[in-house]
């Protein structure tokens, strides 16, 4: 299908078309560069986020392997009250930043890694398994947060390079052809119109004398 | 020994001990062997329900089966037997053994008085908090109850007035809640508890003088066991409030041990303490490997201090045995003191863990030589 139709041979509507060739090309400029900065975003950010969720999935392993101990050893009861005795409280913070134009999440934890004497829980009445489980889960959390922010970011990111690499296919294989082809037509039918003319009015001429 | 004097020595000792000791140690004769355990190992979680089912969990097993289902029955069943069972003690306990008993149940007190003071200044609902009491110490389910139904963390405390911890409570708790506070309370009266038992020991019970060198040395070990997880998880400096004091070494000695960065120094600080002999065997035995030496057990514990790291689970659970075993042998020379009474309690609280640890174990599908290593048999 056309990107053009119905376009009338007149001079403004040339003069239209060409304004907006112009501008098309200019577009087509700015979005490839903002093409390839999101690609050199995405480029610098992906290993990060492919280091981030390897190990977000070893403390995950890490976690899963030391919950089976963790309940043979202090059984669900210890462990609950291990959970209650918790004073330290994991803030998770949600912001913005621009990244070309595209508003990425950044995702921040404040309090999870704590000091084993503040966690909360007795030093004397708990056994040292709960000791590394918790440490586990708080690198697991830390990791999750680390992890969850990139990761949105990256996918922000696919999504926006996913849309402005529509428009830029769209103007370079459509838009543009399409107006040059439009802008080929006016003025040749414009070409046509003037060399019809012209032998009109060397008609009327000839027939005067 | 002749013939004389242990019909003298027999004779002084007091019919309440002959009488307390030989029921208990009939009663240690009907816990579960280490046979027993080998069997279960293999057994599937319905198996081993109908096993404890038809031991000396039967009644629990019984009235909890419509409440609970599986791991949950497995453990509530174990929970509360042990409850029953030190209460037990603490009905047929005569005079004196009566308070040592209070005393050495005074451990789950804390635990509960603890956790009764968390839900209210935490706002967690008290059904919730129930769930998960232990009513193994002194004070029975009646009056922990008591306790829950009190929305204030001030009544709670002035509630516990005839507690012996009450004086700790009272003194670390005055206005406004700071954070740590409950953390720092839980520690003060756990020392307080281990302070009691030794004042106890040395008032003149039978076996007291057995039992003193073995509850000094199990202080050294857990002080050993938290300035590693203080080295693994804190930047803590002074660690002096985190030792239990009354063991053979001070917790001045610990603070010094704490600062060790010297191979030589730290290996020979716990040769010195008795330490290193005991992690021997315990790597030994859990490596199922009679060559380990001293250099090995000292190469393995360096290896974990220096990275900062705390000992496997496995070989504190591997001290744990030798340190019981240490006590049965004392608990049969001695037959009647206080040394098999605090030897069933203690053979009682392993037993309840080790069948925790199959059922858990079976729950996660982890191997019979995996579980293995995690009973005190």
């Amino acid at each position: 299908m056309p990107y053009l139709r119905d376009v009338r041979p007149t001079k403004s509507e040339l003069l239209i078309l060409k304004t907006r060739l112009k501008i098309a090309i200019k577009s087509h400029k700015t979005l490839q560069m903002k093409l390839d900065g999101l690609i050199m975003e995405v480029t610098r950010l992906s290993p990060n986020v492919k280091a981030e969720y390897e190990l977000l999935i070893a403390r995950h392993r890490r976690v899963r392997h030391l919950l089976a101990p963790a309940y043979m050893i202090e059984g669900m009861l210890n462990l609950t009250i291990a959970a209650y005795s918790v004073e330290s409280k994991t803030e998770i913070e949600l912001s913005e930043k621009n990244l070309f134009g595209v508003r990425v999440p950044v995702i921040t934890g404040d309090n999870v890694r704590t000091d084993l004497t503040l966690r909360g829980y007795g030093l004397l009445g708990t056994s040292m398994v709960i000791d590394d489980l918790a440490d586990a889960y708080e690198g697991l959390v830390d990791a999750i947060i680390a992890y969850a922010g990139n990761a949105a970011a990256l996918s922000h990111l696919l999504l926006e390079i996913e849309r402005i690499n529509r428009r830029v296919k769209a103007l370079e294989h459509v838009v543009i052809p399409s107006l040059e082809q439009s802008i080929k037509t006016i003025s040749a039918a414009r070409e046509e119109l003037e060399r019809e003319e012209q032998t009109r009015l060397f008609h009327v001429k000839k027939r005067r004398r | 020994m002749t013939f004389n004097h242990f019909f003298r020595s027999y004779l002084l000792i007091p019919s309440s001990y002959r009488y307390l000791c030989t029921r208990i140690i009939i009663r240690k004769k009907s816990l579960i062997t280490s046979d027993q355990y080998n069997r279960l190992l293999n057994m599937d979680l319905s198996e081993f329900i109908r096993f404890i089912g038809e031991s000396g969990y039967h009644e629990e097993i019984h009235t909890l089966s419509h409440s609970y289902h599986e791991i949950e029955l497995i453990e509530q069943a174990l929970t509360q037997n042990l409850a029953k069972t030190y209460r037990n003690i603490l009905s047929i306990s005569p005079g004196g053994l009566r308070d040592l008993a209070e005393r050495y149940f005074t451990r789950y007190d804390i635990e509960n008085v603890m956790l009764i003071l968390r839900g209210c200044q935490f706002q967690i609902p008290p059904d919730k908090i129930r769930a998960v009491l232990i009513p193994a110490g002194i004070l029975d389910p009646v009056k922990l109850d008591q306790l829950l139904a009190i929305r204030s963390v001030t009544e709670i405390i002035n509630h516990l007035s005839s507690w012996t911890g009450h004086h700790i409570l009272s003194s670390g708790i005055s206005g406004e809640y700071k954070r740590g506070t409950f953390a720092s309370l839980e520690n003060d009266l756990y020392i307080a508890y281990y302070s009691n038992l030794l004042a106890d020991a040395k008032s003149g019970y039978q076996g007291g003088d057995v039992i003193i060198p073995h509850l000094r040395f199990e202080i050294d070990i857990q002080n050993i066991r938290n300035i590693f997880r203080l080295r693994a998880g804190s930047n803590v400096r002074d660690i002096t409030p985190y030792m239990i004091p009354g063991g053979y070494k001070t917790p001045n000695d610990f603070q010094r041990l704490y600062g060790i960065t010297d191979r030589e120094e730290f290996v020979n600080e716990l040769s010195n303490a008795g330490i290193l002999a005991l992690l021997t065997k315990a790597l030994g035995t859990l490596r199922c490997d009679k060559s380990v030496c001293d250099t090995d057990a000292a190469e393995f514990i360096w290896s974990r201090w220096a990275a900062h790291k705390t000992p496997l689970y496995t070989i504190v659970l591997a001290v744990n045995t030798m340190l019981l075993h240490h006590l049965d042998g004392l608990a049969r020379r001695h037959q009647f003191s206080v040394l098999p009474i605090i030897s069933y309690l203690e053979r009682k609280k392993y037993e309840v863990m080790n069948l925790r640890a199959i059922a858990r174990g079976k729950q996660f599908g982890v191997n019979p030589d995996f579980i293995r290593q995690h009973l005190v048999i």
